[in-house]
């Protein structure tokens, strides 16, 4: 029953997870196109569809991601869907993407800081917890009276 | 709270009776202690049954249905299933830390975070158990003696 009961909240986190990475990659491409790598936008849709994701990033978080952040497979999903959005919205429908080997170089080396540094940061929960468990560890075993063996 | 021990060369079995009131977080540990002390688990090896107490228990684990206990330097079956074990030892200091393993939390000397997202606890004895990150919560929990 447990376990039935946490699908939803994972199917949310992975959702959320990769949203954010969305609203990430919008918000860089404004950036490099900001520092004259490219055109600067001149998409209204654009601006609109990068505010979307700003409020679908602060969902994200209220959701919390650091469940999520840990999981190869969804790092590769992040990665993949991240991709074929932007690829898709900016090509396709708002035709705001500009078609550029540094514009890809960029994202890339974008995605790639994004995700260590939410990975770093998962790591350093992760250790912060352990080291509250091992504080009882070390508590319990300086207040347990030795079990007797039979 | 009172201690009342009565020694009497005659009497061949111990009784430990408890008069109370209420049963509060301190009493129920006593308890809990106490039937720990008084659990034993049928173990067999090569073919020899043997009982081992909680505290000679380092972990059980499940292998292809078949349920194995792991002491200091030794390796027994037991005929219980882990979901039955887990009910049996629920108040001896035991928690599930993976889909096949059950741990005695008194036997863990460290908990370690690795790159993967696993946990891995170091045990007395030297060896080493995965944690699966889903079971952390309820081993902080048993930690804290919830």
């Amino acid at each position: 029953m447990k376990r039935k009961s946490e699908i939803p909240g994972r199917v949310m986190k992975a959702l959320a997870s990769f949203t954010v990475s969305y609203a990430f990659v919008i918000i860089a491409y404004v950036l490099i196109s900001c520092m004259g790598v490219f055109d600067p936008i001149d998409n209204q849709m654009a601006l609109e569809l990068m505010c979307v994701c700003l409020v679908i990033a602060v969902i994200h978080f209220i959701l919390g991601f650091f469940e999520t952040a840990f999981s190869p497979c969804f790092f590769l999903l992040n990665f993949g869907v991240v991709v074929a959005v932007v690829l898709f919205m900016g090509i396709v429908v708002f035709d705001f993407l500009v078609m550029n080997i540094v514009f890809f170089a960029c994202l890339a080396v974008m995605l790639v800081a994004v995700f260590t540094g939410t990975y770093l940061i998962a790591y350093f929960e992760d250790w912060k917890k352990v080291q509250e468990i091992n504080r009882m560890i070390r508590k319990n075993k300086e207040q347990s009276v030795p079990v007797p063996e039979k | 709270m009172k201690l009342f021990i009565e020694q009497n060369d005659g009497d061949m079995e111990t009784e430990i009776h408890i008069r109370c009131g209420m049963i509060d977080a301190g009493l129920q540990h006593i308890i809990d202690e106490i039937q720990t002390l008084m659990f034993s688990l049928p173990v067999s090896k090569d073919g020899a049954v043997s009982r081992l107490s909680p505290g000679e228990i380092f972990y059980f684990e499940s292998v292809d249905e078949r349920t194995f206990v792991y002491s200091q330097t030794e390796v027994y079956t037991c005929e219980y299933r882990l979901y039955e074990l887990e009910e049996k030892i629920r108040k001896c200091g035991f928690a599930r830390i993976s889909k096949s393993v059950i741990v005695n939390i008194r036997k863990i000397q460290q908990i370690r975070p690795q790159l993967n997202g696993r946990f891995e606890a170091v045990l007395d004895n030297g060896e080493h158990l995965i944690v699966n990150r889903h079971y952390v919560s309820g081993l902080k929990e048993k930690f804290e003696g919830r």
